[in-house]
């Protein structure tokens, strides 16, 4: 029968084999060490100097506390309330007052910290007032859930889930289990529990039979546990007045208590993966959590103490206290009489499950069932791991039937996808695969990290895929509001067109009757522009109109510039008057002399449009100037074809030959380009060009520079500075680049012709680089080809290929340059880049006119914005304007 | 104070991985017995020399390695991959022939996969192996066993220690011409006939004794034994041993073609001869190599079982376990991936590869 047919039987079947008991799936048997622990009845724990009560006791959101520093509370007394569904509040366990509310550190295995309530305890252990429910029948079961949660009980058996919702199911229950197995080793809380207070237990039982409307059960103990059986099966005998309770006994193997594997034990059926035993219809609860429902409901007691074992080699006094929560255990400690000398390992819950603690402080909390103060020999250091040799004894003992040594593998190289596939969550944890290992390998421990690592892996991804569904949708609304936006302009343009069309057809009907007051001032402009385009555009010639139309293009635009600026100058100066403020003659002077430049700008422009340029002279100009960049480009080539050349003769490398034979063509181009630059010089003397100016300025710089040199040298020699020698060599240096730099004027036409490189090398260069690696390839080859000879490989063949093709490779390449060559002058005739060199030239001056108009107005705004003393400003203006003026004329003089 | 921090499970079982392969190596004991007053001397003299050479290689491969070398040692791998090559030898193996096989199981077979745990094949198998395909002759010349002396040159001298130990090492003595005294196995002689019956066979050949060969039937016993000794101290399971035995018992069965001349022999012939036990109980049980669940198990070891068969009764050589092994190595991971038992709460088990997300 498999497990799916399982989970179907009805309810019945179960009921009436439900003294049998189904084998545990795996398990193991480790040393029980229980019998310390009982010797003693249970005895409450000596009252501590001060209680420290975690906010978070129990699984699901921490409690919020509602007391405040220094205020007294009594025992009993809610001092944190519960925070959503799955919280449990928090309670005073003895009388006092609050002495802090921070972090301190709680029972975790990783040692952290959390906010807690320390209470210092007056001494007088004063109840607040209880409200018990003595007729539990008679209220609403909701109303007892509610006084259950209120009364603070959360699962006491290690998890601490919170009662309260354990006992609201999703699905109806038909068994409830009481959980005394308590198969972890050295644990005796629940039996020591069982055995002095069954009746309680039994009442207990019977309140959430009443709760959960469950129809009958079952209380699950090991075998181990003949005193507690004996005593439960009394109180059931006495107490439950019905036949729906039973007592089941079973073997002895551990992790028979986990909850699944209890409800396998007695009903035979497995909790599905990832659902609840309430689907299937079972609700499993603790014996301790089942005595505290009891005394919370029928004595109103919320969950203020709970029954912890203390046992380990290095106690002088093992036993079960009736401890108060909060109490830290360096007191039970003490109280147990631990020896600090043997004390080594201490471990909080069992061996198994359990988890050492690295501080004495921390508080026994709702789920602390046990303290186990180990001494070395009781607990050994771990064995270092040994390889793992797949013995299997791991997966004979999981309870869930995984494979443990696969599991481990995956975990090892982090291969998530196989880990899930080998059901890594539903592994318990339960730590019986580390148990058996021969190899000593930490195989729960690998579990725990894969499975951190995973959820953590899985967090992300989610964040990233709501992030993605957020970006989207924002890039879906934005879209929208764009397309939207886009309407509403549309919109308005066509409602806009329509008003401007009414408007101008009654603007026209007026302007015909009254022209001047209500005519349209930018409609005028537009005019005015588009009737002077006309006259330019029939006065200039009309071969020439295409190339100076930018010209008179940009001569218009700096009148019409002009223009505005004098009228706003103008309307300025009668503002001026009118109010009497201001420089009116400071403005009546700029007036003037806008007057005076818009009618020079008047004349260039006409100048310009009669005149068209004389396109030739720039041409040759220009194609001097190409051909000197050209001549310097080939220089250049050839010095890097000398130096590369150089290089490979040092090396002795095979591309010699190559490079020789660039070198050369490189010499013939530099001395023809250098030959057809002195002739076309000599015939037509180049105008001062760039470059000369260029020459000038540095002139200039040096001069600034020498000048500068001597001041500090003189400075230095008034001072007797130790630096005047050097001062001097840098005064000498800066006269020597001025004395060089006048003499290099004249020459400059020479000097010129080592800037640039004329295009046309570059194929020829390409075509002998490919020549060059062709021939090493070659080379390479036969090498190989020798090599493959010489040890007999039958890649001969293949090789001489090989060889072949490189060979013909090369060949071609050489045939191919020469018609490269003979390609190269066609390339260089100077027709079309001497014009793109005057409009170069064109473009730099306009540049600078511009700047220079820039500057102008610049200087002028400032003007206007300044109070104080203009005179300096006005001088910048001034200067400004002439530097305009002067590039207005330099651009004239290049356009002409 | 300082306390201990360690993560749970705080109680440790007593298992050990010496402690296991102690168990095999004391399993081994009867088989070797019964080995050693069948075959002679020379059987305890191949087994301390092979472990010798397994202790030296894997010293060495882990000093290379830069491993701690006692620490590795001292799991005792390496002395039971010797003692089982050991048991499969030929009695009289020369020491170079041991010496191959030993070391290439050990560097080869094992450290060079990454040492214990790692190994894909079965190390000892893998040496057997490289032997029989290399040295076909010298690993066929099995002794005539106790009992079965014919002629005045016998095989008795062979009983005698310093014989075995010269003819193993030759530079220290005077060997005897093993290839005078050689004899075919059981598996061999049934192999080989092609024109007696089963009863001529056994009543002419000195090797076959019983429903098995001379002396092989209380070796094979002897292995049964250790085996279920070792089952019974749940070193491994029943599934692998069962597996295996049960695919030779059907294709024996189903192939036996009677008591006639052309008869592959008889069931029991084919279970309690050659290296059946040796190999169902200690070769084939090495869980390194061999599929992990208890299901996996149960089918690696009927692949084996197969093959052995059919080795056995059509392949070119007398016994098919260590080849059998091999094959049956490489489709553990896939054997693996088909038989994931079912998890606790899952209707049904996990198959195959994880699905790709």
């Amino acid at each position: 029968m498999n497990a799916s047919d399982r989970m179907n039987l009805p309810l019945k079947d179960i009921t009436e084999s439900r003294q049998r008991v189904w084998p545990l799936t795996g398990g193991v048997h480790p040393e029980e060490n229980k019998h310390q622990s009982t010797g003693t009845p249970i005895k409450p724990a000596p009252m501590p100097e001060k209680l420290i009560l975690p906010l978070s006791q129990h699984a699901g959101s921490p409690a919020e506390p509602v007391v405040t520093v220094g205020q007294q509370v009594l025992k009993g007394q809610m001092i944190a309330r519960a925070t959503g569904f799955v919280s449990v509040p928090v309670h005073a366990p003895t009388s006092g007052s609050i002495a802090a509310i921070r972090s301190e550190a709680i029972p975790h295995p990783s040692g952290m910290h959390d906010e807690c309530i320390t209470i210092i305890p007056d001494g007088k252990d004063q109840w607040c007032d209880l409200k018990p429910i003595r007729d539990y029948t008679s209220v609403e079961p909701s109303t007892l859930i509610e006084h259950i949660r209120q009364s603070g009980i959360a699962g006491m058996g290690g998890a601490g889930f919170p009662t309260a919702v354990k006992l609201s199911p999703r699905s109806p229950i038909h068994t409830l289990i009481l959980n005394g197995t308590e198969c972890e080793p050295y644990i005796t809380a629940d039996d020591m529990l069982m055995r002095e207070r069954a009746d309680s237990m039994v009442a207990g039982a019977r309140i959430l039979q009443y709760l959960l409307n469950a129809e009958r059960c079952l209380i699950g103990i090991e075998d181990n546990k003949p005193e507690a059986i004996a005593a439960v099966k009394k109180a059931v005998a006495q107490n439950s007045h019905s036949h729906q309770m039973k007592v089941v006994v079973f073997p002895t193997k551990y992790p028979s208590g986990g909850e699944k594997q209890l409800i396998q034990i007695l009903t035979g059926l497995e909790v599905p993966s990832g659902k609840l035993p309430s689907d299937l219809g079972i609700a499993v609860q603790n014996v301790g959590t089942t005595v505290a429902v009891y005394d919370a409901v029928q004595h109103g007691k919320p969950l203020i103490s709970r029954i912890t074992t203390m046992t380990g080699e290095a106690l002088a006094r093992p036993g079960n206290l009736e401890v108060l929560l909060g109490t830290p255990t360096q007191h039970l400690l003490s109280s147990a009489g631990a020896n600090d000398q043997q004390l080594a390992t201490l471990i909080m819950g069992g061996p198994m499950m359990g988890f050492t603690l690295n501080e004495l402080d921390v508080p026994v909390t709702k789920t602390t069932n046990c303290l186990i103060a180990g001494t070395q020999e009781e607990f050994p250091s771990a064995m270092p791991a040994q390889a793992c040799i797949r013995c299997g004894m791991c997966a004979e003992v999981c309870p869930s039937s995984l494979l443990p040594q696969q599991l481990y593998w995956h975990a090892k190289s982090e291969n998530h996808e196989q880990l899930k596939h080998h059901n890594l969550f539903d592994c318990i944890e339960c730590g019986a695969c580390s148990f058996v290992c021969p190899s000593s390998i930490p195989l729960v421990q690998y579990y725990r990290a894969s499975k951190g690592e995973i959820r953590t892996q899985e967090a992300k991804h989610a964040k990233a895929e709501r992030s993605k569904v957020r970006y989207e949708n924002r890039q879906a609304r934005l879209e929208k509001e764009q397309a939207e936006k886009e309407a509403k302009r549309r919109a308005n343009a066509e409602r806009a067109a329509k008003l401007k069309a009414e408007k101008e057809s009654s603007a026209g009907k007026m302007s015909s009757g009254n022209k001047g007051t209500t005519i349209d001032p930018v409609q005028a402009a537009i005019e005015r522009a588009k009737a002077k385009k006309a006259a330019a555009g029939s006065a200039g010639n009309k071969s020439t109109k295409a190339a100076l139309s930018a010209d008179q293009k940009e001569l218009k635009i700096q009148l019409s510039l002009a223009n505005a600026q004098l009228k706003k100058t103008r309307r300025a100066l009668s503002q001026a008057q009118e109010s009497g403020e201001g420089d009116a003659d400071k403005l009546s002077a700029d007036v003037s002399m806008l007057e005076n430049q818009v009618a020079k700008l008047q004349k260039e422009f006409e100048t310009a449009s009669a005149a068209p340029p004389k396109t030739e002279t720039a041409q040759d100009a220009e194609a001097i100037k190409k051909l000197k960049i050209e001549s310097a480009m080939a220089k250049a080539a050839l010095k890097k074809a000398e130096r590369a050349l150089a290089s490979a003769l040092e090396e002795g490398s095979s591309e010699t030959e190559a490079l020789k034979e660039a070198v050369e063509e490189c010499r013939k181009k530099a001395d023809s380009l250098a030959n057809a630059l002195a002739s076309t010089t000599t015939e037509k003397p180049a105008k001062p060009s760039v470059d000369e100016k260029k020459l000038k300025v540095e002139q200039a710089m040096a001069k600034a520079a020498l000048k500068k040199a001597e001041r500090a040298l003189n400075k230095a020699r008034e001072e007797g500075s130790p630096e005047t020698s050097a001062l001097e060599k840098a005064v000498e240096e800066s006269q020597k680049k001025v004395d060089s730099l006048i003499s290099a004027k004249p020459d400059i036409s020479s000097a010129d012709t080592q800037q640039t490189k004329q295009p046309e090398p570059a194929d020829d260069k390409k075509l002998k680089i490919e020549q060059a690696i062709a021939k090493a390839a070659l080379k390479k080859a036969q090498r190989e080809r020798v090599k493959a000879q010489e040890s007999g490989s039958d890649d001969t063949a293949s090789l001489q290929e090989k060889v072949d093709e490189c060979r013909g490779k090369l060949e071609k390449l050489e045939q191919g340059k020469p018609s490269v060559s003979v390609t190269e002058p066609e390339a260089t005739k100077p027709s079309s880049p001497a014009k793109i060199q005057v409009g170069d030239d064109l473009k730099k001056l306009k540049i600078e006119n511009a700047m220079a108009r820039a500057a102008v107005k610049k200087a002028q705004r400032a003007l206007e914005n300044a109070e104080g003393d203009t005179s300096a400003l006005e001088a910048a203006l001034i200067e400004a304007q002439t530097k305009a003026a002067e590039a207005e004329k330099a651009l004239a003089a290049q356009a002409g | 104070m300082t306390l201990v921090r360690q993560t749970s499970p705080h109680a440790r079982g007593p298992n050990r991985t010496q402690q296991v392969m102690k168990l095999v190596l004391l399993a081994t004991v009867p088989g070797l017995a019964m080995q050693t007053v069948f075959f002679g001397w020379g059987t305890l003299i191949n087994l301390a020399w092979c472990v010798l050479i397994a202790l030296g290689s894997e010293a060495l491969i882990l000093n290379i390695r830069r491993r701690p070398i006692s620490f590795y040692l001292s799991d005792g791998s390496a002395i039971v991959t010797a003692v089982l090559l050991a048991l499969a030898l030929p009695p009289l193996a020369p020491w170079w022939l041991t010496l191959v096989g030993v070391s290439f199981a050990i560097i080869i077979g094992k450290q060079l996969y990454g040492g214990l745990g790692n190994n894909p094949f079965n190390p000892a198998m893998l040496g057997y192996v490289l032997l029989l395909i290399s040295f076909p002759q010298e690993m066929t010349q099995w002794l005539p066993p106790l009992g079965s002396e014919t002629g005045a040159d016998g095989h008795t001298a062979v009983k005698s220690f310093s014989d075995a130990l010269f003819t193993i090492f030759p530079l220290l003595g005077q060997p005897i011409n093993i290839d005078a005294i050689s004899m075919a196995t059981p598996l061999d002689v049934v192999r080989e006939n092609s024109s007696l019956t089963m009863k001529e066979l056994w009543s002419v050949d000195p090797a076959l004794q019983y429903f098995a060969g001379r002396g092989w039937l209380w070796i094979n016993m002897a292995y049964l034994a250790g085996g279920l000794f070792l089952i019974y101290k749940k070193v491994f399971t029943w599934h692998a041993p069962v597996g295996m035995l049960g695919a030779i018992l059907v294709m024996s069965t189903l192939f036996w073609g009677g008591t006639g001349s052309g008869s592959h022999g008889s069931p029991l012939f084919h279970l309690f001869s050659g290296a059946t036990m040796l190999g169902a109980f200690f070769i084939i049980t090495d869980p390194v190599s061999s599929a992990t669940s208890n299901k996996g198990k149960l089918i690696f070891g009927a692949g084996i079982g197969i093959l052995v068969y059919l080795i056995r009764a059509w392949g070119g050589y007398p016994d098919g376990v260590a080849f059998a092994t091999l094959l049956m190595n490489m489709a553990a991971p896939m054997i693996d991936y088909y038989t994931q038992p079912r998890t606790y709460g899952h209707k049904k088990p996990n198959k195959g590869l994880p699905k790709q997300p």
